[in-house]
């Protein structure tokens, strides 16, 4: 109960401060059709004993007539209501709802740490709460106030016609529903307990029909022969998600059936009753037939919709509870220190990590440091934890024990701005936005992201402006397919354009993971012959696979189980023999082919 | 340009009229694709149809019935009327609430039994014509527009335009059945009573048919204001999410999201006024007839030309069929409002598949390329230009050259996956366009540049899938894995992060790719740059195995890197689409030409 009143109080609070005149309305129009269910019992009645009347030649038509009148307004009166509460309101609504809370939910991810996207508990309670909280939210209002309020009305007014022909009579009228309604309650919690586990199994056929429409797999998959398999397995796995549900509803149904039968079997009783009394002269005719009438339709709509919103309520808050647990989502934390270090040398200092929720290390008591103004390549095997470090010196996640320190600090006593100012990174899965070119280059610095000619800069220090000018509007063209006139451009060209992103707003850090994998043997050279021009007065970190870039870096760390095994210049580590002089030479050999070096 | 490709782009570019043909072969569609449960929908809705007016005569039956009952006599026949009366509404109401019947069914419902059902069928299907259409297509933007439409809009189980479709459907048919039973009986009553309720709806019509119009109007102009906000939102929770913390660059990306859902927003409203007024309208209207034929009635009792017990069951005649005709013409149009969506579906589902028909290749014994050319469909550029080219039996080829010069596209070519536009393929001296190309696919292994990672399956399953079609033989599967040098995760580890699996590094899914096709294990194996995320080590030993292979498995290879390309029989040098140098390594660098210049770029960096 305390949770209802604090969600509802949430959702009212959003309303009122947008649309206070909407709440209004809303307990307003309810009200009054709740109002007009009890009324037309009575005009019901008025209008047959009274047409009885009429037709007998007791009274003439004219006395009868407000009386018809009366019907009239009665019947067409809460049609009207509802029309404006579906077609306004609850649209409206909808509309302040979701602008309301997707800005919410959207501006949490700016402060939320970014381990909480890699992680499935954390992912479960994103997806829950972007899936359903503004759904719930439209649920709960204005449907269910609003139906609560008009069926509390409807109820009370009929009930009370009831009360006036046997005091008794109401009681056995409310106590079944009031039984029906617990169980409901009990049994609708189970079933949205039950679906709430059906996420997984969700997300796995959804990614698999992800893949079956994605054209790159739809190729390999025709490559392979492996389309029908692939479907089988989509159509099984969707399946064993519908026949779990079946089992569950149809397990359920009994006894939802068995508990719907109670107000029922009190339904045909209480008419039953109804029809004693008359049959005792106790109500007259109009009477019997208003309220056995009321009994099969108005108070047991009424009181149904009590069952209703007791039963959808428990799955509705449920996802309100998602929309807290995202907003409890773990968020980033700065420092203080809010002057750029002039000093930006990296050190790693027993630095220990473990991806949250996975047993395996990555990181062990990894320790270099790397001198403010040096150029560093990082070399390893793959799946060795370079990406991991680059991550960790970033921020997006924490070390579980030792510390990463800038310019002599820990990394965490750095304000938010300047962290944002520090490093200018290329990731292996560099982000491709569909945005236009000046922009997806742009963004490397915010301040600039007007400045056509720090752009302009960056784009020539990338070589972007080769393909750019061939672009039909330069700089403007929209790139990505996502929307129609976008400009698909290729691999190493998106790969440029992530280049020129670090080289925005003069980063003293630059991070390059692996920038070259899908350049050409040309373009990586050239990229490796102006890298010094790049990096001239920042520290760089060069992560790659292609040990010929080892040469445009002053030092070598080499990373091999989560560990730093060598490091030195590439002289004294050739020299030293062990895993970089293997690597390098397995990579060389190919090169001094029968003797000859180009 | 009027080449082979000029038909596949006529075909892309055909678009359906929207009609009622269409219209009536989705529903032919989704009803055999779901016969079972949807004849068990109908069913019920028409049985539905008939327990109402049942239940209005009962109801009048009671009136009389008691009316007519002084003190003393016997009550029993009135309580069996209430009874059945009971009985009857039950059956109704439970029908009724479980079917959804109004369209506003919630999770209880056993709608969402048939819509999950629908959702598998429909998927599954659709999925299917995907994997059979002609995967040359696949080279188009616009398949993914047309795909994501289509997808967007059909398949789904709850929202999708098959249910609504088929609910529409059954409406329709049941409520025909009541609104003609009905109006007979009120005919019975009065013929202008059943005149009026009957006439009454007919607005209904007109105003779902704009309502629907406006709403239709509405998606199709705004579905890329959509498409943009659903893409911002995505993007934030997506890997790019990285950078956006590092460089703080939420507000810019929430602001665009803004922006347009904001947008967006003031256009909706504009919708919802519209339809609002309209709805006002036409619910007004048929209220007002439908009260206004109440009053009549009770005018005709009131004079004596109607019983209490004929007024009681007239009201509730009145009401059904007022209720029943016009949810009967709103389902019509919007039945018929869905034609727009089913030309679209059948835009996708109409495109020429790829047979398995055709000349067998049989193994591999040479290919030949005289005079070949490609460009892609709608485009204009030819990017392979004249290739020359033969490649025989047990060759191992290395393809080089810089980006954009036309080798992958060649590759393709080589697997069927696209057909030349001009010029003239071989294989065993059958042309390309005669063989059969799902016996092509048959008879290779490839890697691909982009390979596949099949998230929600595990190590072992990513690699049987090079090879589904014989039982799985986990021992080769070993010994693929072993072949491709992956290692560091165990093969039962279910992949993909966000359903609680683990992710692997890019290098790590490059040998999964490598392991799949020496799972499959053809004689024919084309790989397109499987290793540039690989470590060096990884490298040298993968391309090395793939050298030593057996005499006869030909290998056709396309690298960036030279060192790779030297380890090579033969290599062929492509440069403005055509066939530049082709000789082996020694002779190549002693021709002193764009081969020498690559290598020389590349080997510079390993000169120390």
């Amino acid at each position: 109960m305390r949770r209802i009143v604090k969600v509802y109080r949430n959702l009212l609070g959003i309303m009122y401060s947008e649309r206070p005149f909407i709440i209004f309305l809303t307990i307003v129009t309810a009200m009054l059709s709740g109002a007009s269910n009890p009324i037309f019992v009575w005009v019901n009645r008025q209008v047959l004993n009274l047409g009885m009347d009429v037709a007998a030649g007791k009274i003439a038509f004219s006395e009868y007539m407000p009386y018809l009148v009366l019907f009239v307004a009665c019947a067409l009166l809460p049609q009207l209501f509802s029309m404006l509460l579906w077609t306004y309101i609850d649209p409206a609504c909808e509309l302040i709802l979701r602008t309301a809370y997707k800005g919410r939910m959207m501006q949490k991810l700016k402060r939320m740490r970014y381990e909480h996207l890699e992680s499935q508990a954390s992912m479960e309670i994103i997806d829950k709460a972007y899936d359903r909280a503004e759904i719930a939210a439209q649920h709960l209002f204005p449907k269910y106030m609003c139906n609560a309020i008009t069926s509390f009305v409807a109820v009370a007014g009929i009930l009370y016609q009831f009360g006036v022909v046997r005091w008794w009579l109401p009681i056995t009228l409310i106590a079944p529903f009031v039984l029906e309604t617990y169980l409901s309650y009990i049994n609708h919690f189970n079933i949205y307990e039950e679906m709430e586990t059906y996420w997984k199994r969700e997300r796995e056929y959804e990614i698999l029909g992800d893949m079956l429409k994605s054209r790159e797999y739809v190729k390999e998959n025709r490559l392979f022969g492996s389309s029908d398999f692939l479907i089988n397995t989509y159509k099984s796995r969707l399946n064993g998600r519908n026949r779990e549900y079946e089992r569950y509803y149809f397990m359920y149904l009994k006894k939802h059936f068995t508990s719907q039968n109670i107000s029922r079997f009190a339904q045909i009783g209480n008419v039953l009753l109804l029809l004693w009394i008359y049959s005792q002269g106790g109500i007259d005719i109009g009477q019997l037939i208003a309220l056995t009438l009321s009994i099969f339709t108005s108070l047991w709509n009424s009181l149904r919709e009590y069952t209703y919103i007791f039963q959808g309520t428990g799955y509705h808050i449920k996802a309100f509870e998602y929309y807290e647990k995202y907003f409890n989502l773990s968020e980033d934390s700065y420092g203080k220190m809010d002057e750029m270090p002039e000093d930006t040398s990296i050190e790693f200092d027993n630095v220990c990590f473990t991806y949250p929720g996975t047993d395996k290390q990555i990181l062990h008591n990894l320790s270099f440091t790397i001198k403010s103004g040096e150029k560093v390549s990082i070399v390893g095997e793959n799946g060795e934890g370079k990406t991991t470090m680059v991550k960790l010196l970033l921020g997006l996640f924490q070390p579980d024990s030792g510390q990463i320190r800038v310019g002599g600090r820990p990394l965490s006593d750095y304000s938010q701005s300047v962290r944002e100012r520090l490093f200018g990174p290329v990731f292996q899965d560099f982000a491709k936005y569909s945005i236009s070119l000046n922009e997806n280059i742009g963004v490397g610095d915010m301040d600039k992201i007007n400045d056509k000619f720090a752009i302009d800069a960056a784009m020539k220090k990338a070589k972007v402006d080769v393909f750019a000018s061939k672009l039909a509007e330069g700089g403007d063209t929209l790139l990505g397919r996502d929307f129609e006139g976008g400009v698909d451009i290729s691999g190493g060209q998106w790969q440029r354009v992530a280049i020129a992103r670090a080289f925005m707003g003069d980063k003293p850090i630059l991070i390059l993971d692996e920038p070259t994998s899908q350049l050409d043997p040309m373009a990586e050279s050239e990229l490796y012959s102006e890298f010094a021009e790049m990096s001239a007065g920042k520290t760089a970190i060069f992560i790659t696979h292609r040990l010929g870039s080892t040469m445009i870096t002053e030092r070598i760390l080499v990373i091999s189980g989560g560990k730093v095994v060598q490091s030195g210049s590439h002289a004294e580590l050739m020299a030293q023999g062990g895993l970089y002089a293997d690597m390098f030479n397995s990579q060389k050999q190919w090169y001094v082919k029968n003797g000859e070096v180009a | 340009m009027i080449d082979r490709t000029t038909r596949l782009e006529q075909n892309i570019e055909h678009e359906n009229k929207p009609s009622i043909k269409h219209l009536f072969r989705l529903w032919v569609f989704v009803f055999s694709s779901t016969k079972v449960i949807s004849s068990i929908y109908l069913g019920l809705f028409i049985v539905l149809s008939f327990l109402r007016p049942t239940l209005a005569f009962l109801w009048g039956k009671y009136i009389t019935t008691v009316k007519g009952y002084t003190k003393g006599h016997n009550l029993l026949p009135a309580v069996f009327l209430l009874i059945g009366y009971f009985i009857i509404s039950f059956a109704a109401d439970l029908i009724e609430s479980y079917m959804a019947a109004n369209g506003d069914g919630d999770l209880e419902q056993l709608d969402l039994v048939q819509a999950n059902r629908q959702q598998e069928l429909m998927h599954s299907k659709m999925f299917k014509k995907l994997s059979r259409v002609s995967s040359e297509y696949f080279e188009i933007a616009k398949l993914n527009d047309k795909t994501e439409q289509v997808f967007n809009f059909a398949g789904d189980g709850w929202g999708g335009v098959n249910r609504q479709v088929m609910l529409n459907s059954y409406i329709v048919i049941a409520k025909i059945v009541s609104v003609l039973s009905i109006a007979a009986s009120l005919f019975v009553f009065n013929p202008w009573l059943c005149l009026i309720v009957l006439i009454a709806p007919l607005p209904t019509l007109w105003t779902t048919t704009i309502g629907e119009k406006l709403r239709f109007k509405f998606v199709r102009k705004n579905t890329k204001l959509v498409r943009r906000i659903d893409y911002f939102q995505s993007l934030m929770l997506s890997s790019a999410s990285k950078e956006m913390k590092t460089l703080g660059l939420y507000d810019f990306f929430y602001n665009k999201w803004k922006t347009h859902a904001d947008e967006y927003t003031m256009k909706e409203k504009k919708l919802i006024r519209n339809q609002t007024a309209i709805e006002m309208a036409n619910s007004f209207l048929v209220n007002s007839a439908n009260v206004g034929s109440m009053v009549f009635a009770i005018t005709l009792f009131t004079t004596g030309q109607l019983s209490l017990g004929e007024l009681g069951a007239a009201i509730s005649l009145v009401g059904t069929l007022m209720n029943d005709s016009s949810q009967l013409l709103s389902s019509i149009a919007s039945f018929l409002s869905k034609k727009n969506n089913a030309a679209q579906f059948f835009d996708l589902m109409d495109l020429p598949e790829q047979k398995d028909e055709g000349k067998a290749m049989g193994t591999f014994d040479v290919l030949r390329a005289k005079g070949l050319k490609y460009r892609y469909p709608l485009t204009g550029r030819y990017v392979l230009n004249g290739i020359d080219l033969t490649i025989k039996k047990g060759e191992k080829v290395a393809f080089v050259g810089e980006n954009g010069e036309g080798k992958t596209t060649f590759v393709k070519l080589i697997t069927g996956l696209i057909q030349p536009s001009d010029g003239e393929l071989t294989i065993n001296g059958t042309s390309a366009g005669e063989l059969n190309p799902i016996d092509r696919y048959r008879n290779q292994s490839t890697v691909m540049q982009n390979p596949s990672r099949y998230f929600t399956f595990t190590v072992r399953d990513n690699v049987y899938l090079g090879d589904t079609m014989r039982a799985r033989d986990e021992g080769a599967i070993d010994a693929a894995l072993k072949f491709a040098g992956f290692e560091g995760q165990d093969g039962d580890e279910m992949l993909g992060k966000d359903i609680g699996g683990i992710d692997l590094s890019g290098g790590q899914w490059q040998k999964l790719a490598i392991a799949r096709a020496a799972y499959r294990n053809r004689d024919f194996i084309i790989l397109d740059e499987p290793t540039s995320n690989l470590d060096p080590l990884a490298e040298a030993e993968v391309f090395q195995k793939y050298i030593e292979l057996a005499e006869d498995k030909t290998v056709i290879f396309v690298t960036h890197r030279i060192s790779v390309a030297a380890l090579a029989d033969r290599i062929v040098v492509f440069k403005g689409g055509k066939v530049l140098q082709d000789g082996t390594h020694e002779e190549l660098i002693a021709q002193d030409g764009e081969y020498s210049r690559l290598y020389k770029e590349q080997a510079k960096w390993y000169n120390r």
